[in-house]
């Protein structure tokens, strides 16, 4: 449970600084995990190649991916990018679904992550992978939204005329911003493809896209850390509904209401708030 | 050419059938105070808009510099050493007063991502250097120990200097402002003429537009008269204020004002 927690996490770490902070929306990022898990995957099992570099060239080509769709993308505003990017994981979705690559049933076989010979075959050693991971990009993410870029970012998302004139390139900005979320995507895609052993489909269609933004909302975005917390939170959700579990989906439903109604912030602004009223 | 930092040629502009500007001309000289005033749709900001890159789409040419940035997107014509300010305050209510400022240094930090990731060192010199020049630049305008405040909780009269120091925080060789006096009152109008013949003292360049003919006849070096987008005069402040067809558009009975 952690693990997966840890791998949305990740995830959505990157996707903040591109919604909460860029203020562009992707409802296409199940794509981009789906395109670093696969090329993992397919890297490793069919071709034998050791898992660092399976996982560094699954990231590379997401990226090269995010980066030729996100020119002409990111160029549209508010829903239409939404649906745009939507889009997008749609083509990924019907691809991954041709007999080509695994067809419904996917890719299975995929050897544990190792690393210099040392194995990644438990639970345990997975968890403090994961999680070092984890740890280590989101100071990485805090570095670049607490500083010059991410003030960039920020400015785009209030004003990008104001912020060109401010001698900001807007569409590198959302690019390099695209880009740089969509390495983690596949980073998370590639660690999640190692840890299954088996990826199939089902695991990356829209429904993917809409938890990050909850989880995202749940926990803050523009916090960084906001995305992480509500990532624990949604994975947390099933384990104390017991055999309550038909709830989940209601739940989140409610949640995500609730939320953007009454705590715009999230939890992280929430708290803010809190504190800065004592 | 010749000292002059900022020439504009010919510059027609239309909106649908509207004629927006009419074949104006414009010399700017370097290190000056160069007024544009006129009555309301004169065309003053389209003007501005025209020179910072935000509207393209116009006939003839602009020179910044001896360089022509006619069509250039606005950040790169801001990169230039172009900064400028908005009518209607555009500040990112997102940030802070300090960040607000800080946005304005991104053109000569040019900060980038693997500085970011990897070189931890020299990612945390250049923040304390964008820190350290922005509360210089909020001290500038006067309004140091608000470096935390939200942009929103400042009056109007501070967002508009907060506008200027975000402007020079890009360490412009030439700077537009937009009607910086609308809206403040005596006390802030005295320490905005300050601020703008501090800023000259600094060798920077100010073109402005400006409604406020007591501001504009003390600190104006040269004087530009547009009305229904055609130059109807040019000159320093007095032969400005004797123009008869200027007075006859624009000032009337305002002239006792000045």
């Amino acid at each position: 449970m952690l693990i997966y927690a840890g791998i949305y996490g990740l995830i959505v770490v990157g996707y903040d600084l591109l919604l909460g902070y860029c203020g562009q929306i992707s409802l296409g990022h199940n794509g981009l995990f789906a395109i670093g898990a696969y090329a993992t995957a397919i890297a490793t099992t069919w071709f034998g190649w050791p898992s660092l570099l399976a996982i560094a060239g699954g990231i590379f080509i997401t990226c090269l991916i995010a980066f030729v769709v996100g020119i002409p993308t990111l160029k549209l505003k508010g829903y239409y990018l939404a649906i745009a990017t939507m889009g997008f994981g749609f083509i990924v979705e019907a691809l991954i679904r041709t007999q080509y690559l695994g067809g419904s049933s996917g890719i299975s076989g995929i050897p544990p992550l190792s690393i210099l010979g040392y194995s990644f075959d438990t639970d345990l050693s997975y968890y403090y992978l994961v999680w070092t991971v984890v740890f280590l990009l989101v100071i990485v993410c805090l570095r670049i939204g607490e500083t010059a870029l991410g003030r960039s970012m920020k400015a785009v998302h209030t004003d990008e005329e104001a912020a060109a004139c401010m001698g900001i390139n807007v569409a590198r900005t959302k690019i390099q911003a695209f880009v740089f979320s969509a390495a983690l995507a596949a980073l998370a895609g590639s660690l999640y493809a190692h840890y299954g052993a088996i990826i199939s489909p089902n695991s990356f269609n829209i429904m993917l896209s809409v938890k990050l933004l909850l989880m995202l909302f749940l926990g803050g975005a523009g916090s960084i850390y906001g995305g992480l917390i509500g990532a624990l939170i949604l994975f947390a959700l099933p384990e104390f509904l017991g055999h309550l579990e038909r709830l989940e989906l209601l739940l989140e439903g409610l949640a995500f209401m609730l939320i953007l109604i009454f705590l715009p912030g999230g939890l992280v602004g929430g708290l803010n708030k809190l504190l800065r009223l004592k | 050419m010749n000292d002059s930092i900022l020439n504009g040629r010919s510059i027609s502009k239309y909106f649908g059938g509207l004629q927006a500007l009419h074949r104006v001309d414009f010399d700017v000289e370097s290190g000056v105070i160069f007024s544009i005033i006129g009555p309301n749709g004169a065309g003053k900001t389209t003007l501005f808009n025209l020179i910072s890159g935000f509207d393209r789409d116009y006939e003839g040419k602009v020179v910044f510099e001896n360089e022509a940035i006619t069509h250039n997107l606005p950040h790169a014509i801001a990169v230039k050493g172009v900064a400028r300010t908005f009518q209607n305050v555009r500040l990112f209510k997102n940030l802070t007063v300090l960040e607000n400022v800080a946005v304005g240094c991104h053109g000569w930090v040019s900060p980038r991502y693997a500085r970011a990731i990897f070189n931890l060192k020299a990612s945390r010199r250049e923040e304390r250097t964008i820190k350290e020049f922005a509360s210089e630049m909020l001290a500038f305008v006067g309004l140091e120990g608000k470096d935390n405040d939200e942009v929103e909780s400042l009056a109007l009269g501070e967002q508009k200097l907060l506008e200027i120091a975000r402007a020079l925080a890009a360490k412009p060789r030439l700077l537009l402002l937009d009607e910086p006096g609308a809206g403040l009152n005596d006390r802030e109008m005295d320490n905005l003429q300050e601020i703008i013949f501090k800023t000259k003292e600094h060798k920077i360049t100010q073109v402005i537009v400006e409604h406020n003919m007591k501001l504009i006849m003390t600190i104006s070096d040269q004087i530009m008269v547009l009305n229904f987008g055609t130059k109807i005069a040019e000159g320093d402040p007095q032969s400005i204020l004797n123009n008869e067809k200027v007075i006859e558009v624009y000032l009337g009975k305002e002239k006792d004002l000045a």
